[in-house]
């Protein structure tokens, strides 16, 4: 309402100037957060994510002043989300592809290098004492340190930056409520000081005392490791090895060979994981039958769920059927269940020897104990439990959009068929199919690439079982390509996640070239539907 | 219209905020992450120490399982806790991410711990964590069935014989399932990895395949194929069998304490059966919680004080028992309201921590995968030289990765004729190994005829080589060669292996 007011030139009136006074102190507490979190990422060293909120911010506040692109201020949210949620995965899981990172090397040099160097360590002749903290007026901290030497009682005090001294005469190892201006801390403000004091140093020069735990300090606690930027080496001063970085390996390695210092840096290793997939032993081993059994699951679930969904659907879309709401409403239920759940009834109903099913017609005398189904321990029954279990799950939406693509075949076409003289079958063949398939074609594709990784479904039910015996890598004969790789890059050893994204790469390069494929394909139902 | 553009900002601003608030470092806060049943215990404990040392204490729920990866993630950006909860067989991989520290106890706390609880949160001679549960299975016996406790795995398999009629099992373990199993595998003297003479575990030396690993292998794979150990059994299907009395004893461990109590049975919990002239009693693998310390934490020192003078005490620790019902850790909670711990402790008395280096995660789906085909009737011993294989694979994967850029030099005699300036002399680049990428390496030389000895070292040293059968150290290979030819010599790293066109 205000807004076309303000577009025809008028003077704005109070509530429209409210409204935009408002609108550009959001946009400008908007920006101020976006900012923040460029700030935060950028210490963080996370460019590729900075650029993203800069192009947001950026974006966000030209769309906003712009009455050009006023349209397109109801898209900037959704653009906003693309960006954050889609494009930048992308981004992240190729460029992620290309590098070692994973468990042992899971931040850049950088961090490494403060984790390593943070490590402390007391050499075998420091002195162990009990400590207190106080702090001056100038906000100082030091330290009461007391220790006893043969029965007899040493006091030292130990400010920051300042020399180390004897108290002379102390009569107890408690320490004073004040010293030298220096006041006691207890409870909160000593709790606080706890922070900031973790990793101070005490004293000056070669005499030194550092905090060890909750109750010891040493003199001296020194600096396990120190990094030398310009040989890109660090040294452990306990033992004195030198660990040079390895940019081919992003370890710190000990010269001369042995343990690498833990944690490993993120590097670049080109095209390693892609050739390291190629050549895992586990491609020389399963990966083809995997493969097929991948698209023939995919595909089968595709048809067999269409077909069911169809049949029910053109059963209902008779009005003869009494109560079809109803059965309409009964058949919806496996699709409103929750997956995993369903999923783990089935599992439970499939079990060989104590499920429901086996049970049931062992009890009906068509099997007995000893030739009951193995639904989920042989091979090719898996496979079919498999198939049977995702019927369940995906008949109903397949139901759901036949019926309303049904509706949408104008009913002329039936009436010249039936003028015609065609069988219902021909009907149904010539008219009914073509029609549909316009419709839910782009459906169906989506439903191929959905099941073909359904990693869900595999996992729940039999993740992979039964095992491929004498398989070089473990896999299992339901194993579809997804679990069988995630299994790859995760469950054999910690996360790996520049294999994890390489892989990635390729099973989306495989589902690509087969929604292509699967397109063109589609594009001659098209056709032929254009000819009916 | 200007209302619904204002409400998208607003509702940007807000996301945006919400996710800021989150960055922002707190205060004097200790975030600690915890799994559902240990926050209402620390939540009791929160009033005091936020009183005594003035800060306030954040939970966020975390499951047990979780805990690793979400530091790991987490951690690095700056969102992580100070203090988390987490499973013992994570420590290796936390360590070697460098994402916890070590944690150092005065003598008089850590004469509180049993030994045991504590050598599961060491790691490579470092205590890491402070352990609250330390549990093993047992088996649970249902007395009217099987009087007597079985002393060894004939007894069971006797009883089994004996109750088949009946439609009766002596036991039920879950199928395929390495931790339940692992008391058989250790009672026939099978194990996960080897131990270094300095204690340490020896990851090329994998037990499931050793005498005793496939003693036990034939060993189930016999109840299997006789009928007398069900398959396909999961954590339901075998408390149903038992609560039905349809087997006269389970395998499972005191975190279904109650579940136990529940099926009705008279039951006694027993130590795990051995095997007349290897073991006297078979051993389940120890395992354990604790609260571990993160290295990302700006708080360490206050960790470190709420964990040792607030969570390592026995009144805390008793609070932790009575609410999670799990064997405690320290030697004076009172354990008297649960019966059954003192049956599960029992029979821990020789468990094995289970193993906390990174290479465990390696095992367990290889190894899984071999009970589930031994289940299944097939062959026990290829069953689990398979699961071998697997498990080197994963393992050599891994450590090839590790490794990239590592060197492999074929040394010996043979090394002046292939145009290296001396013989035995690991640095000369002429004779470094072609990386094949699979962890192999190879190097194809032409050698006059004459009789020669060689090996392979790695990085260009004497500190890491191989010789003959793939053994470190190992003795020299010879190779004769009665005219000039042309010989191929290859190294698997993934087994050391060494081979040469000639003699093999």
């Amino acid at each position: 309402m205000s807004a076309q007011v303000k577009q025809k030139g008028v003077a704005p009136d109070r509530a429209a100037l409210f409204w935009n006074v408002l609108g550009y102190g959001l946009i400008a507490v908007f920006n101020a957060l976006i900012l923040t979190l460029i700030y935060g990422f950028a210490t963080m060293g996370n460019t590729a994510l900075v650029v993203v909120l800069g192009i947001i911010g950026v974006g966000t506040t030209v769309v906003f002043f712009v009455p050009r692109l006023y349209p397109i201020r109801w898209m900037v949210p959704g653009l906003a989300f693309v960006l954050l949620l889609v494009v930048y995965p992308i981004y992240f899981t190729v460029a992620n592809s290309f590098t070692n990172y994973g468990d042992g090397h899971l931040y850049a040099k950088q961090q490494s290098i403060r984790l390593i160097t943070a490590r402390k360590f007391v050499p075998p002749d420091a002195l162990s004492y009990r400590w207190e903290v106080m702090q001056g007026e100038d906000g100082r901290y030091a330290l009461w340190l007391t220790r006893e030497v043969d029965g007899v009682l040493e006091v030292v005090f130990a400010p920051e930056g300042d020399s180390l001294r004897v108290v002379e005469g102390a009569a107890s190892a408690d320490a004073p409520p004040e010293f030298e201006g220096f006041r006691l801390l207890s409870g909160g403000e000593r709790t606080t000081a706890l922070g900031f004091i973790q990793n101070a140093v005490f004293g000056e020069g070669d005499d030194t005392v550092g905090i060890r735990n909750r109750r010891e300090a040493a003199r001296p606690l020194k600096q396990r490791f120190v990094y030398d930027a310009e040989a890109d080496a660090i040294t452990d001063i306990s033992t004195g090895t030198v660990y040079v970085a390895n940019d081919q390996t992003g370890f710190f390695e000990p010269v001369g060979g042995g343990e690498p210092l833990a944690p490993g840096f993120i590097i670049n290793v080109g095209l390693a994981n892609f050739a390291r997939f190629i050549n895992d032993p586990g491609l020389r081993g399963p990966l083809i039958d995997i493969f097929i059994w991948t698209v023939v699951f995919a595909a089968g679930s595709v048809v067999s769920t269409f077909a069911l969904g169809l049949l029910m659907a053109l059963i209902l879309n008779s009005p003869d059927v009494i109560g079809r709401k109803v059965i309409q409403s009964l058949l919806i239920i496996p699709y409103a269940i929750p997956a995993v759940i369903s999923i783990m009834v089935w599992r439970a109903l499939l079990n060989d020897n104590f499920g429901l099913i086996n049970r049931t017609l062992i009890d009906w005398g068509i099997l007995t104990r000893a030739t009951v189904i193995p639904w989920l321990t042989d091979a090719s029954w898996a496979k079919i439990s498999i198939l049977l279990v995702n019927l369940w799950l995906g008949y109903p939406y397949m139901m759901l959009i036949s019926s309303g693509a049904l509706q949408a075949i104008p009913s002329d076409v039936y009436e010249a068929a039936a003028v015609d003289g065609a069988t219902p079958w021909q009907t149904f063949r010539q008219i009914t199919l073509p029609l549909l398939l316009v419709t839910v074609g782009p459906l169906l594709i989506a439903s191929f690439t959905f099941n073909f990784n359904n990693f869900l479904l595999i996992d729940a039910l039999t993740q992979g079982n039964p095992p491929i015996p004498g398989s070089p890598v473990q896999a299992g004969y339901t194993d579809i390509l997804i679990s069988y790789t995630y299994r790859l890059a995760f469950g054999n050893r910690g996360a790996d996640y520049g294999y994890a994204s390489a892989i990635t790469l390729v099973i989306f390069a495989m589902v690509a070239l087969v929604t292509v494929f699967q397109t063109r394909f589609n594009n001659q139902w098209e056709r032929m539907s254009d000819n009916a | 219209m200007i209302k619904k553009r204002l409400l998208a900002v607003a509702a940007a601003g807000a996301l945006v905020l919400g996710s800021l608030s989150s960055v922002v470092a707190q205060g004097n806060t200790l975030t600690i992450w915890a799994d559902a049943e240990r926050i209402p215990v620390l939540v009791e404990l929160a009033d005091e120490v936020e009183a005594d040392l003035g800060i306030t204490l954040r939970f966020v729920e975390i499951g047990l399982g979780d805990a690793r990866d979400q530091l790991l993630t987490a951690g690095p950006v700056g969102e992580g806790p100070d203090i988390m909860i987490t499973p013992h067989d994570t420590i290796g991989q936390l360590v070697q991410n460098g994402a916890i520290v070590p944690i150092e106890l005065d003598a008089d706390l850590e004469a509180l711990f049993t030994p045991a609880a504590l050598d599961l949160f060491t790691y490579q001679d470092t205590l890491w964590g402070i352990p609250y549960a330390q549990e093993n299975v047992a088996v649970i016996r249902n007395v009217d069935l099987a009087p007597e406790p079985f002393a060894t795995w004939d007894d069971v398999r006797a009883l089994g014989e004996q109750l088949k009629s009946q439609d009766i099992f002596a036991m039920a373990i879950p199928t395929g399932n390495t931790y339940h199993n692992f008391p058989v595998t250790s009672a026939f003297g099978g194990y996960i990895f080897g131990l270094n003479e300095d204690g340490t575990f020896n990851i090329d030396d994998i037990g499931l395949a050793s005498e005793g690993g496939l003693a036990a292998a034939q060993f189930l794979s016999g109840m299997y194929r006789d009928g007398l150990l069900p398959t396909s059994v999961n954590d339901d299907v075998m408390f149903s069998l038992f609560e039905e009395g349809k087997t006269a004893s389970i395998i499972t461990g005191p975190w279904y304490s109650q579940r136990i109590i529940d099926t009705g049975v008279n039951y006694a919990i027993d130590r795990i059966p051995g095997v007349p002239g290897v073991t006297e009693f078979g051993s389940p693998f120890s395992g354990g919680q604790g609260f571990v310390i993160s290295a990302f934490s700006n708080n360490q020192l206050l960790a470190e004080t709420f964990l040792l003078d607030y969570v390592a005490t026995t009144e805390f620790m008793q609070a932790l028992f009575d609410k999670g019902g799990r064997p405690p850790t320290f030697v004076n909670v009172d354990t008297s309201v649960n019966p059954n711990i003192e049956g599960f402790v029992n029979a821990g008395f020789n468990a094995i921590p289970m193993p906390a280096i990174p290479q465990m995660a390696s095992v367990w789906g290889a190894s899984d995968a071999a009970l589930t085909l031994i289940s299944l009737g097939e062959d026990p011993v290829a069953s689990m030289e398979t699961a071998v294989v697997q498990i080197k694979n994963a393992i050599g994967v891994a450590a090839e990765l590790a490794a990239a850029g590592r060197t492999i030099t074929l040394v010996g005699s043979l090394q002046s004729e292939a145009g290296c300036p001396g013989d035995w002399d690991p640095t000369c680049s002429v004779t470094f190994m072609t990386d094949n990428g699979d962890g192999t390496f190879t190097i194809t030389v032409t050698l006059p005829a004459g009789d020669y000895e060689y090996k392979v070292a790695v990085n260009g040293s004497w500190d890491e080589n191989y010789g003959a059968d793939g053994a470190r150290d190992g003795a020299n290979i010879a190779l004769s060669l009665a005219q000039e030819t042309e010989v191929t010599f290859m190294f698997d790293d993934n087994t050391k292996m060494i081979s040469d066109s000639v003699n093999n």
